[in-house]
């Protein structure tokens, strides 16, 4: 179905589970190289980079091996796609790993079709900006915001917002329909993420921080208490 | 409930008890003086005795021709001057200051048909002969008082109010007043004298023995106010040892007489002070003392005041002696004894007046000084004399006072150096023992959760590794609190990769081809699979929240509306049951908190109550002001909590009530108390009365 098989590298130090996503991976058509510690992955990419990396956090020996490999990963390739899969589900994790200029985090809770989604998004995406644009391009345009729904991209004031998937397709789903009230159960669907509640409202959060870092009087999204969150146009 | 006295205090307390050093010092003193009081009593015993029989001697030697050691009838005190032989007596005269007591003239009469035989005598305080007598005029009485120096014999007499008779040389038989004495020397020359008064004023006295008249300036005699007042004085050398009167009053053409005795020698002994006498004591005398003679009958033959000797010696030593007073002061506030019996005068009007305490010598408190008394008995031609010295202890005093001066001045600025040292060194103490409660007591907070770990003491001491115990208990609790706070999430993380490796086998099982009897057993391997993956999420909630605390935004929100919003949400999703709420539509319920977390406490409370509430119960939201708090109650009639374990409620890992179908950790009420703490509110939950029901109390307040 892909003319040219897409090549995931996968560093995982759980051996089991390594296997288990790569079979997962290889049986809808990537082609997948596991590796169980940031040295062999490392010796790897120096010669060639993969389409794409999941990297774990945690690394045998190493606790944070997978930030220092992304680390030396986007010094390498400013933009190989990186997912990060790890076990850890703490906020600071998390937002080291955006930080560092991962394109994903998931958690291991979530399920192989959940990564396989996620994996084919990104790749969806990171194809939508290797296409020149074209007119036809599905827009959404609300006020300052301005979503590329193909390339999976974010203007706010025409400034690139860096939204995480997961981030866009909230967004996505709230600007939609401007003074609807999504609830949390939707905005979940939307992302195709299972999530608690909790995670929502970190996201919501993280999404308003990242909108203020360009318009500190960023305030679109509404909260509405106990009901959901909605979008708003002054 | 125990008073609560703090170390500083204590340590004061236990301070005060040097003050028994000044006591013990008191004590010394106290021994010292009373030992310095007894060697100066000896000294003072053994120079008396030299005394008393010098002068015991000396009276022998009869040194003293005109000294009666009679026992004395009459008394005559030494008077230093001149007196004016003016009639006056009282205030401001001659007589003023002179101690000498009134002695009676009796009324014996003489005349036929005395036949009443009445007994009664007019009072007579010298003489215990009762003679007979007629008493024609009871308020009718005579007195007089005698006085002496070296030349002269003062007489002073006074009569009741009668009517004057006075002689009249034209008619020297008429019956006239007339006033007779009768005086003896020592060598017994015998001499009669004679007053006949010609009227008030300057009269003239024969003496009868030697026919000799005496000039007109021998005394007055004086009618005044209705009374007879004579004074007069005659030779001493005549009357040295006794003297007698004989005033003779014409009443009703009768006679009466006032006589000393009812005999025809009606002179009585007399006893004088002797100035001679008091000179020569005056050899005997100290500072502080009082020397008096007296005789068998305790008449002060002669006395000698150290004050009247020393008192004009020099003003200094008056200056040394008030400054030492007011020490005196003090030395006696702590010595005096109070079992010592009070000193007072002893002698009045001429005569000792407690002869008991001639027996021994005595100590007196007379505050300021003591007094001590001694008394030596010497025999006068067989006569008992007493010799008598009373001696303050002025002397003893002044020693032992300097001694206690300087003591007393040196221990209070000990005591006082050491008190304050000790009250400086236990307020240092008191005050690290605070310093180290104030760190720790900021250090922790209510719930008992370690904040930061204070710096420990450096100092060697107790203290300071008490401060290092305290430490390093609280650190080891620090991390004992955070391994168990990390516990559940470390235990969820480790349980996490063999739950990863169990899902995505099952979900690799998933996607290849398996017969139906597999793929039941598939789903069910995935569902065990899915609720263990929930538990772990729950565990690692609680911890996930703290750390969300620190990212909370903080706005002030209208409270009502968004409750309003929050049950209409509740009830869309929770269709099986009730929401109701009531508040005061007119008040204001705007309040500062974050509203994200607000919603996710009321998110587990209500959870919590749906679980357990029956099916279309209402649950109800009562939302009230008071003063500066917002109180929300919430209420279901949902079973009881079991009251034993009520309080633990919102702790960690306690469910209260029974299990239910969804994984159930007790976590729910224990993130609702986190949030409560964040907000500095309160949360609080009861059973209701009756068989069910349950209410939980909010109360945030309103000023963060």
């Amino acid at each position: 179905m892909i003319k040219q098989q897409l090549h995931i590298a996968l560093v995982e130090d759980e051996i089991n589970i390594a296997e288990n996503y790569r079979d997962a991976l290889q049986r809808i058509g990537y082609r997948v190289s596991l590796f169980h510690n940031r040295q062999d992955a490392l010796a790897a990419f120096t010669t060639t980079l993969p389409d794409m990396a999941i990297i774990d956090v945690g690394l045998q020996d190493e606790y944070e091996g997978g930030f220092d490999l992304c680390r030396t990963l986007r010094q390498l390739s400013e933009t190989l796609p990186i997912i990060f899969l790890t076990a850890r589900n703490s906020e600071l994790d998390e937002i080291s790993a955006l930080r560092l200029g991962a394109d994903d985090y998931l958690t291991k809770d979530v399920s192989i079709h959940q990564v396989l989604a996620r994996v084919s998004a990104l790749f969806r995406r990171i194809n939508a900006l290797k296409k020149p644009q074209s007119a036809d391009e599905q827009v959404l345009t609300r006020g300052a915001l301005r979503i590329n729904i193909e390339r999976i991209e974010t203007y706010w004031l025409d400034q690139a917002v860096m939204l995480t998937l997961t981030e866009f397709w909230i967004v996505h789903t709230l600007a939609k329909h401007p003074g609807q009230v999504k609830n949390r159960d939707q905005l979940m669907d939307a992302a195709h993420v299972v999530l608690d509640n909790n995670t929502i409202t970190t996201h919501i959060k993280r999404i308003r921080k990242k909108f203020n870092l360009i318009d500190t009087e960023f305030n679109a999204i509404k909260t509405a208490y106990g009901m959901g969150y909605r979008w708003t146009i002054e | 409930m125990i008073t609560r006295v703090n170390l500083k205090t204590q340590l004061l307390l236990v301070a005060s008890l040097m003050l028994l050093l000044p006591w013990a010092g008191c004590q010394s003193v106290s021994i010292l003086e009373t030992s310095l009081r007894e060697s100066h009593s000896q000294l003072l015993d053994v120079q008396l005795t030299a005394a008393a029989q010098q002068i015991e001697r000396r009276l022998n030697q009869s040194q003293y021709p005109d000294f009666n050691i009679s026992q004395g009838n009459y008394y005559a005190p030494l008077t230093d001057s001149k007196m004016l032989l003016d009639g006056f007596d009282g205030e401001e005269s001659d007589w003023e200051n002179i101690a000498t007591p009134w002695f009676q003239l009796n009324n014996y009469s003489y005349y036929a048909g005395n036949n009443k035989n009445s007994y009664t005598s007019s009072s007579n305080k010298t003489s215990d002969i009762a003679g007979m007598s007629t008493e024609k005029d009871p308020t009718t009485a005579v007195k007089f008082k005698l006085a002496a120096n070296d030349k002269l014999l003062y007489i002073f007499i006074q009569t009741s109010a009668l009517t004057p008779h006075y002689y009249n040389p034209m008619q020297p038989q008429r019956a006239a007043d007339q006033l007779n004495i009768r005086s003896i020397n020592n060598t017994g020359l015998i001499s009669r004298w004679q007053i006949n008064p010609q009227g008030s004023g300057r009269i003239e006295m024969h003496n009868m023995s030697q026919a000799v008249i005496t000039s007109r300036d021998a005394g007055t005699w004086l009618w005044r106010d209705g009374h007879y007042v004579i004074e007069i004085a005659i030779p001493i050398n005549f009357a040295s040892n006794a003297i007698g009167f004989d005033l003779i009053l014409n009443d009703q053409q009768e006679n009466q007489h006032f006589k000393s005795k009812p005999s025809t020698t009606y002179e009585r002994s007399l006893v004088r002070e002797k100035q001679d006498l008091n000179q020569h004591l005056a050899n005997y005398i100290q500072p502080g003392m009082s020397l008096y003679l007296l005789n068998s009958q305790y008449w002060l033959v002669g006395q000698l005041n150290a004050e009247q000797t020393f008192n004009n010696a020099s003003d200094i030593d008056n200056a040394q002696a008030e400054q030492a007073w007011l020490t005196n002061m003090l030395y006696n506030k702590l010595f005096t004894s109070n079992s010592l019996p009070y000193w007072r005068e002893p002698t009045s009007l001429g005569r000792w007046i407690l002869p008991q305490q001639l027996e021994q010598t005595t100590w007196y408190q007379d505050s300021p000084i003591n007094k001590q008394l001694h008394s030596k008995s010497i025999m006068v031609n067989d006569q008992p004399f007493h010799f008598v010295a009373v001696q303050d202890s002025r002397q003893s005093l002044l020693s032992a006072s300097e001694a206690l001066n300087q003591l007393l001045i040196m221990l209070f600025t000990i005591i006082a150096i050491i008190v304050s040292a000790l009250f400086a060194f236990a307020s240092l103490l008191s005050w690290r023992i605070v310093k180290m409660k104030q760190n720790y007591r900021a250090a922790i907070d209510s719930d008992g959760k370690i904040m930061a770990v204070p710096d420990a003491s450096k100092l060697p001491d107790e203290l300071g590794d008490l401060s290092r115990v305290m430490q390093q208990l609280t650190a080891n609790q620090d991390k004992y609190t955070a391994y168990l706070a990390s516990l559940a999430d470390k235990l969820s993380h480790e349980l996490k990769t063999p739950v990863a490796i169990i899902r995505t086998s099952l979900e690799n099982l998933e996607l290849s081809n398996l017969d139906p009897e597999a793929k039941k057993y598939l789903i069910r391997a995935m569902q065990g699979t899915n609720r263990l993956s929930q538990t772990l999420n729950a565990l690692s909630e609680a911890n996930k929240l703290e750390q969300s605390l620190e990212y909370a935004q903080w706005q002030t929100v209208p409270f009502d509306d968004m409750l309003e919003e929050l049950t209409d949400a509740y009830q869309q999703i929770y269709n099986s049951h009730q929401f109701r709420l009531e508040y005061d539509k007119t008040a204001d319920y705007s309040i500062n908190l974050a509203p994200e977390l607000i919603v996710q406490l009321l998110d587990k409370i209500i959870s919590n109550a749906v679980d357990f509430a029956p099916v279309n119960d209402t649950v109800s939201f009562k939302l009230t002001k008071q003063n500066m708090q917002l109180q929300l109650t919430i209420e279901n009639q949902g079973p009881h909590f079991s009251s034993s374990n009520i309080m633990q409620l919102f702790d960690s890992m306690v469910s209260v009530r029974q299990q239910s179908e969804t994984p159930h950790l007790g976590l729910g009420l224990h993130i609702v108390k986190l949030i409560t703490d964040f907000h500095h509110g309160k949360i609080n939950a009861e059973n209701l009365p009756g068989e069910k029901g349950v209410i939980f109390e909010l109360s945030l307040p309103i000023e963060k």
